[in-house]
């Protein structure tokens, strides 16, 4: 009992390290970060000036940038669904030192994701007249309600597994941090003490939340494909869109999970926590979403390439030969194949070589969001010159801004919040250590609905 | 092109009668032509207007008419072809009227009686009634129970258990000992 | 599951029996008070911000005996040249974007020069071609771009966010941005707006052809009926079955019949309200194979002024 008391002890200070302790380098990153938020921000108000004439989109190629960028935000938020929904269904113990992480980057990535739409607006002046005059029948409508709805599940479903977590915050730092963090931890830990009562209400909760959490998911990234799926444009009107993009919303998302990981452990020493093994556990989940995307591609081109039908010749010949591609193929192979190879041979199945999968996985999936925009965008409807699409730098500048504030969010959360999952690592080892087998986190999981707290 | 080769024959067939030199052909003046429009005319209701073509009280047969209806439309006067046909043996041509807008409507016919060279008119006045609407677009296929009550629904069944996870978050902060601590 | 449902259980009853039950009635409330916000928030939302109507169409137009119109356009393409013969850029155009103001570089309706089998070419002159399944409608969020009673399809440009999801939509690339600050000549400034001439042309709002419901209307043909000077553009209402190109006045659905007329993307199955009959301007004399035609101009575009140009 001695051992797992030190042990404990390790753990807990380990998460409260980051709260504790600030270096200067923490500091100068935010100071980066604030400066590259700053050059975003006069960037838009340069376009909230002078309208969007500033960027590079025109009648024809009419989404770019910010469009791909929203795309993008929405399917890394995934992260979060995956890792610590279907990951705690299907109750695997390992994921228990990442869920919290990954919940970060799903809340965080879902309100910058949904920035790019008001940003993308011609008059964003008139975003109320979404809800004021919201037509029930338009794919944007899905969109707002579906975020929403999931915004908010996917805080509460950070929220509540922290609740023990800010607990312990609030009994363990006081003296040591400023006061709003200490008023934070008394509000939001909501008088957890752990007794059987507040453990049976959380354990029906998160239940109840990751039964949820999933569909709502789901859905989240469906309507998405179908802001492009609802049109007559050639390369969009497809019925594989909705699953297409579900599949690269969280391939994208455990990609940039294990790029924070892996920054988070290092800046952090979670050395002890998040090992080898969730590297690897991660990037074979990254290999078979993967393998459904090269499935996904082959399916989707296969079919309308065989027939070649309409406009879609000359989509097959921007998109595999001319503009696109340089994009396409590093996608493909650089994106989707090379990834493969790092994380299913031997000598690449390592933390270096998962996380160079990741990046490159990263960096695919938002050039694989921009060719679908873009080119989709380009394929002639009447007799006229193919158009053309160059972001300028307002384009580039808010896009970067949008990037830093994801990163800002991230690098305020873990100064203020837990990173890991103190109680549930806790839990785990405990079962661990107890017997071989995985115990059930939260045994009367099942009849939390009809239960009642 | 179907219609012009029709009336090329037509006429073709008429010099042909004309040759056989059927004497006395009779000449516009001996030419009587009756326009028979019924009482009631309707907006959108087909009816038939007869028309009946006599040459000294025989029928004018194969002889080719047009019926032409006088319209306004944006400040523009002028007229429309109601059809073209060619009369039976009993002298009779039978076209479909539809009429599309009520008023007093003028109903002209012309036709080029056998050896004329200027074509006879004879016109009469019809009056149309009614104002239903004829002319709908429709689209869509509309399933009963899929519409945006539905996706209300399935909304507000998510929120409902959405609320149902916060008020958990209620029930842990009652159960706690320190519940006045936070509220105070 | 409609918000009346809700209301009912919103209040919370003291006395109830059982502790189930009262959760039960609790979460419903709680429901209530998710569900309700999604049909009630808008209406009253709307009542508070919008004393005036946010629409600015009129009332349909009607025919003398009260049958609403149904406008429609029917383009006879053996007399449409491109205005080769008269050295002009297409005078449907220009007449269009005198009469609207329609900023550089929007062609509301703008002439396509479109390949023939065998190399030739033909000119199309494209308005929008107001889909009675139209694309654009239906994926709007706010209702900005709606259908009219007559058949056509507007914008009200003050409702509308620039989402651009409708040009997206429209397959027939008919609909324009006011990317920047549009060019507007001064006269324009003194326009009343209505959705049914879009003038003047505001900042960050998507517009297209209207079909000149205004004047249809009052009487009056479209700028574009007006301005072609071979009478190949007929303006017409398919209730009364009539359309008339400004010179004669014909039966629209013999019109449509006798020359196998067309509508552009049929197997889209949009539905438009302009037909076409095919030509090349054989009927006032033009080669197939004569092709160019003059660029389109903004005569007016130097009067507007400290607005940026955009190119499409």
């Amino acid at each position: 009992m001695e051992a797992v008391g030190t042990w404990r002890e390790r753990l807990e200070q380990t998460a409260l390290a980051p709260v504790v302790n600030t270096s200067r380098w923490y500091y100068l990153w935010v100071a980066f970060l604030l400066a590259v938020l700053a050059w975003g921000l006069y960037a838009y108000s340069v376009q909230l000036r002078d309208g969007l004439i500033v960027t590079g989109m025109r009648d024809r190629i009419s989404w770019g940038l910010y469009i791909t960028t929203f795309v993008f935000f929405i399917g890394i938020s995934h992260a979060g669904t995956l890792i610590s929904a279907i990951l705690r269904v299907t109750q695997a113990g390992w994921r228990t030192p990442v869920t919290r992480m990954a919940e970060f980057i799903t809340a965080v990535s879902l309100a910058c994701g949904a920035m790019f739409v008001i940003i993308d607006l011609g008059r964003p002046d008139r975003l109320l007249n979404v809800i004021i005059h919201g037509r029930w029948q338009s794919p944007i409508v899905w969109d707002v309600v579906a975020i929403t709805t999931y915004l908010t599940a996917s805080l509460m479903y950070l929220f509540l597994p922290m609740i023990p977590d800010l607990a312990l915050f609030r009994d363990r730092l006081p003296g040591k941090v400023p006061r709003w963090k200490l008023w934070i931890y008394r509000i939001f830990s909501v008088g957890w003490v752990g007794n059987n009562s507040q453990r049976r209400s959380m354990a029906s909760a998160i239940a109840l939340m990751m039964l949820l959490i999933i569909p709502i998911a789901v859905s989240v990234h469906t309507v998405v494909s179908w802001i492009f799926a609802m049109t007559l444009r050639e390369p969009w009107n497809s019925t594989i869109f909705g699953a297409f993009f579900v599949a690269g919303a969280i391939f994208s998302g455990i990609a940039v999970l294990i790029i924070l990981m892996a920054v988070l452990r290092k800046v952090y020493h979670l050395e002890e926590y998040i090992t080898e093994k969730h590297f690897k556990y991660l990037g074979f989940l990254m290999t078979a979403m993967a393998m459904i995307m090269i499935y996904g591609n082959l399916s989707e081109f296969i079919t309308v390439g065989y027939k070649l039908e309409g406009e879609g010749e000359f989509h097959f010949e921007q998109l595999f030969l001319g503009q696109f591609a340089g994009f396409y193929w590093y996608y493909f192979i650089g994106g989707l194949i090379v990834p493969c190879l790092l994380t299913l041979l031997p000598w690449t199945r390592n933390i270096r070589g998962v996380v160079l999968a990741a990046v490159l996985v990263t960096v695919a999936m938002w050039i694989e969001r921009y060719f679908i925009v873009v080119a989709g965008l380009r394929v002639p409807l009447m007799p006229y010159e193919p158009a053309s699409y160059t972001p300028t730098w307002v384009e580039w500048s808010v896009m970067a801004g949008g990037f830093a504030l994801f990163a800002l969010l991230i690098t305020i959360f873990v100064k203020v919040f837990p990173i890991l999952s103190v109680w549930e690592i806790a839990e785990e080892h405990e079962s661990a250590e107890q017997s071989p087998a995985p115990a059930p986190l939260v045994p009367e999981a099942v009849a939390a609905p009809a239960g009642g707290g | 092109m179907k219609t012009i080769s029709i009336i090329t024959v037509v006429t073709v067939m008429a010099i042909a009668i004309a040759g056989l030199g059927s004497a006395g052909t009779a000449n516009a003046a001996h030419v009587v032509a009756e326009i028979t429009a019924p009482a009631v005319l309707e907006v959108g209701q087909p009816s038939e207007l007869q028309v009946a073509l006599l040459s000294e009280d025989l029928a004018l047969a194969d002889t080719v008419v047009t019926a032409y209806t006088d319209v306004s439309f944006a400040g523009v006067v002028g007229q429309i072809e109601l059809g073209t046909l060619t009369t039976d043996a009993s002298g009779m041509a039978v076209f479909e009227y539809e009429p599309r807008q009520a008023s007093s409507h003028e109903i002209r016919i012309e036709f080029l009686a056998p050896g004329d060279t200027e074509p006879t008119v004879a016109t009469t006045t019809v009056s149309v009634s009614g104002a239903s609407q004829l002319f709908q677009s429709t689209a869509g296929v509309q399933i009963p129970g899929l519409n945006v009550w539905l996706i209300i629904a399935i909304v507000s069944s998510v929120w409902f258990l959405l609320f149902t996870v916060g008020w958990r978050v209620f029930a842990i902060a009652s159960a706690g000992p320190a519940v006045r601590g936070v509220t105070s | 599951m409609s918000e009346g449902d809700h209301n009912t259980g919103s209040e919370e009853p003291q006395e109830a029996p059982g502790l189930n039950r009262r959760h039960f009635l609790k979460y419903l409330g709680f429901g209530a008070i998710g569900a309700a916000p999604l049909p009630i928030l808008p209406s009253l939302l709307r009542k508070t911000l919008d004393q005036k109507t946010v629409r600015s169409n009129g009332a349909p137009a009607l025919a003398p005996n009260g049958q609403i119109r149904q406008w429609t356009m029917i383009i006879d393409l053996r007399y449409c040249d491109g205005c080769q013969s008269q050295g002009t850029p297409p005078q449907c155009t220009t007449a269009c974007i005198e009469g609207h103001f329609s900023p550089e570089p929007m062609e509301w309706i703008e002439v396509y020069e479109a390949e023939l089998p065998g190399d030739g070419t033909q000119f199309i002159p494209t308005p929008c071609q107001q889909c009675q399944n139209p694309p654009c409608v239906n994926v709007c969020p706010v209702a900005a771009t709606f259908s009219t009673p007559e058949g056509t399809v507007l914008i009200d440009q003050n409702r509308c966010i620039g989402c651009r999801i409708c040009m997206a939509a429209c397959p027939y690339d008919r609909r324009f941005f006011n990317w920047g600050s549009p060019p507007v000549p001064p006269e324009a400034l003194l326009a009343d707006y209505s959705a049914e001439h879009q003038v003047p042309a505001k900042k960050g709002t998507v517009m297209k052809c209207d079909f000149c419901p205004d004047m249809a209307r009052a009487g009056t043909l479209p700028y574009c009926v007006q301005g072609c000077p071979n009478d190949a553009i007929y303006y017409g209402d398919l209730e009364e079955d009539i359309a008339t190109n400004g010179e004669e006045v014909v039966s629209a659905s013999r019109l449509l019949s006798q020359n196998q007329a067309y509508r552009l993307k049929e197997d889209l199955n949009t539905k438009p309200r302009v037909y076409y009959i095919p030509g090349h301007g054989e009927a006032v004399g033009r080669d197939a194979f004569t092709e160019g035609r003059q660029p389109t101009e903004w005569p007016w575009i130097e009067r507007a002024k400290g607005a940026r140009e955009w190119k499409r």
